[in-house]
């Protein structure tokens, strides 16, 4: 139980939802995207596990795709094909074209394998995107329910997004935590990779209500990209003498800043609205300003430096990180992209960049 | 084989367009950054003159110039990986660089996410430089037909830019000139998919490699008089081409389908070769992607909703392989070409299954090269050789 528990499914996601399959006896839903409501799956009775781990081979997913994917789909496609990740349904959500087109892939690849893609709003301003995102989680129920054949669980619906919310909630303070000094950044990110393979209830269960507290020193510094693919890149980062004291990232943050309206009548309707509202975004979707904000953020929690934490090939990213450097530059806070491919970890070359970066650093 | 007359009629065409826009913008007429998927028509109702982007990144990499000004934006830190059109466009922009002479700045720009999500951080970073209004147009992806609730979204949104567009613009978008705008595109569109229909007729008086070049009055002048006239013209001398039984590929031993946007840095030595070995590309997934159905001038925002949700770009695999599965029965195929190409996810990211159950369907081979839209960087004429001519001899076609 406590941080060993949690630290021990973040280094090994997969062999959780393995477990978690053979211990539940429920199918596995695999869902690719930050955008997906676990709850939603959840309440079909699945097991549902967030994507997020990074493989350095993929022999059967070059077979049904090119080499200019990020390694994120990559990984995850590998998973599925070679049986690594025995999933009952994946679920994907609009964003960019590289998830968009997972679910063709599959049909394909894996025409026995049902998929589910959630067609949320790119735009995420206004009432239009509230009512798109509500429609289109209807239907993404709808899929779901057809390719599986089970209805939707309306009270387990409601427990999980309780539960889920809760895990928001308790990984959103561990980050706001990062800047207070209250909180270190292993146990944070741990937690949050933990969050995306084990049940809700366990996870709650396993929290402890101690933290870890962050050692002195290390340059602080913001970190940024869509997912963190392994615990081992941010005990990089630190063993580099980084400290995280803010974090903008799809396995972290961004996501745990949702919050539904859990009283509100319609619970579904109020998810979509969750996955609109939320108060921070990935750079697939149209939100004015992000660098800015992310800025912002980064100085308000004292960061010196930050780091872009991407997959070559993610093209949201790749479009955002000029401008995003920019941003930063003008909040007087430098920048470096971590371009990851085929990795866990840090090359050689990227330790050096970072070296460098903390050495350069006034 | 005898070279189209309305080879000089397009090139005439295009200039007289650069004109107009040069002339117009000086007369005070707005003018619209426009993607090729947009419903170009609400800028035209309100009295913009458009230019697409994507067009002239096109222009800028068939006239060689591409390389230079894609790695203009690499030096700004934009990824090799990214969109070409994009980083040859965002390259022309901060240079000043363009073929065209010079581009006449945009008073807004138009975007719709049907055709990728490339397209939404290109423009903004378009109207960024040119500190202009950028109007979204989001368009859901799918499978199949689009929902109900898909084109109520769509309307919604074309429904409440109407106004704000109508502020920038030179009039007010009124239903009726939306009508009448609707109804020129829809007249050129039909006019643009019976140009295409020629193809299917033996020996083909037309090929792709003509379609990828004479497309682009239907991209960027299409909801126009002109654009019309075009296609009237160019219709009329195909079907006298063809009643003359004159052939594009002499002696036409056998007839492929592309997929994907066309390789512009490689497009000569490419129809040479697929001249040299008598194969004629018939038809393309990627010119009929304008082929747009839906358009009604009865009821224009609902026409224009279903019409650019409904682009195959915005479908996934499914309607892929029927679209190909189609045009293979209807241009009596014996093979067909994939582009994966390297700069757009959207298009490529799928194919081989594509391919995989295409062949299956139809019992026809399909052959994938690598190679990008505009980047020279990323296209290798030796290794396009390496794939097609083995391909072209197993269909039984040979120089």
């Amino acid at each position: 139980m406590g941080w060993e528990r949690l630290l021990e499914v973040a280094r090994d996601p997969v062999a959780e939802a393995r477990a978690r399959m053979d211990r539940e006896g429920r199918p596995l839903a695999v869902a690719l995207s930050s955008y997906v409501p676990m709850e939603i799956l959840d309440a079909f009775g699945l097991c549902a596990v967030r994507w997020g781990p990074v493989a350095e081979d993929f022999p059967r997913a070059d077979g049904v795709m090119q080499a200019y994917a990020c390694s994120f789909v990559r990984s995850a496609l590998e998973a599925l094909l070679s049986g690594d990740l025995p999933a009952g349904l994946v679920a994907t959500a609009s964003g960019c074209d590289g998830i968009t087109a997972v679910p063709g892939m599959l049909s394909v690849a894996r025409p026995d394998l049902a998929t589910a893609h959630l067609r949320l709003p790119i735009r995420v301003d206004g009432a239009a995107a509230r009512t798109q995102a509500g429609r289109a989680l209807v239907a993404f129920c709808e899929e779901i329910r057809e390719r599986l054949g089970v209805p939707l669980d309306l009270t387990r619906l409601d427990r999980s997004a309780r539960d889920r919310q809760e895990v928001r909630k308790r990984i959103l303070a561990c980050f706001e935590g990062l800047a207070a000094g209250s909180f270190s950044a292993v146990p944070a990110y741990g937690a949050a990779l933990a969050a995306q393979a084990m049940d809700p209830a366990e996870w709650l269960a396993a929290f402890p209500a101690e933290p870890i507290l962050p050692e002195a020193g290390g340059v602080p510094v913001i970190l940024s990209g869509e997912s963190v693919p392994s615990l081992e890149v941010i005990e990089d980062l630190e063993s580099l003498g980084l400290r995280v004291v803010a974090d903008d990232t799809n396995t972290a943050t961004r996501e745990a800043s949702r919050r539904v309206a859990l009283e509100a009548q319609d619970l579904v309707q109020s998810i979509a609205s969750s996955l609109v509202d939320r108060p921070w975004h990935s750079p697939e979707r149209l939100v004015p300003d992000r660098p800015t904000a992310v800025a912002t953020r980064a100085r308000d929690a004292g960061a010196r430096a930050a780091i872009l934490l991407h997959q070559k090939f993610c093209d949201p990213c790749a479009f955002e990180a000029p401008g995003l450097a920019s941003a930063l530059r003008e909040a007087g806070i430098p920048s470096l992209v971590l371009e990851l491919d085929r990795q866990k970890r840090l090359t050689g070359g990227q330790r050096t960049r970072v070296q460098t970066l903390v050495e350069s650093l006034p | 084989m005898r070279k189209l007359q309305h080879n000089a009629v397009l090139a005439r065409t295009i200039r007289n367009q650069v004109l107009w826009t040069r002339m117009g913008s000086r007369l005070g007429l707005p003018v619209a950054w426009v993607t090729s998927g947009s419903p170009v028509e609400l800028v035209l109702a309100a009295g913009f003159i458009p230019f697409y982007p994507e067009n002239h990144a096109a222009i800028c990499a068939a006239r060689e110039m591409s390389q230079g000004l894609a790695e203009h934006a690499e030096g700004r830190g934009y990824s090799r990986d990214l969109c070409s059109y994009a980083r040859v466009d965002l390259g022309s922009q901060w240079t000043g660089r363009t073929p065209l002479g010079r581009l006449v700045p945009p008073d807004l720009v138009l975007v719709s996410n049907n055709i990728c999500g490339t397209v939404q951080n290109w423009f903004r970073l378009t109207a960024e430089h040119f500190r202009v209004p950028m109007f979204f147009l989001d368009t859901p992806f799918h499978d199949g037909p689009p929902t109900e609730g898909d084109v109520a979204y769509v309307r919604e949104q074309l429904v409440a830019m109407a106004p704000e567009i109508s502020r920038v613009g030179w009039r007010r978008i009124t239903e009726d000139r939306l009508r009448r705008v609707t109804e020129r595109s829809r007249e050129a569109l039909e006019l643009w998919a019976q140009v295409l229909e020629t193809a299917s007729g033996r020996p083909a008086p037309f090929t792709s490699f003509d379609a990828f070049v004479h497309m682009a009055p239907i991209v960027s002048m299409r909801g126009t008089r002109r654009c019309v006239a075009y296609y009237r013209g160019l219709l009329q001398e195909l079907r006298q081409r063809s009643a003359r039984g004159d052939s594009a590929i002499p002696d036409e031993r056998a007839r492929v389908i592309w997929d994907n946007i066309a390789i512009w840095p490689a497009h000569k030595p490419l129809k040479k070769l697929f001249e040299r070995h008598r194969v004629a590309l018939v038809a393309d997934t990627y010119t009929s992607a304008w082929t747009v159905e839906h358009l009604d001038p009865k009821d224009p925002f609902t026409g224009l909703a279903k019409a650019y949700t409904d682009i195959l770009l915005n479908h996934g695999v499914a309607h892929r392989v029927e679209v190909l599965t189609r045009m293979i029965r209807r241009f009596g195929a014996q093979g067909f070409v994939l582009h994966s190409n390297r700069s757009c996810k959207r298009y490529s990211l799928g194919q081989y299954g594509v391919r995989q159950v295409v062949t299956g369907r139809t019992g026809v081979p399909g052959v994938v090269i690598e190679a990008d839209m505009a980047d020279p960087r990323a296209v290798s004429m030796e290794h396009l050789e390496q794939r097609l001519v083995p391909f072209f001899e197993s269909l039984g076609a040979g120089t």
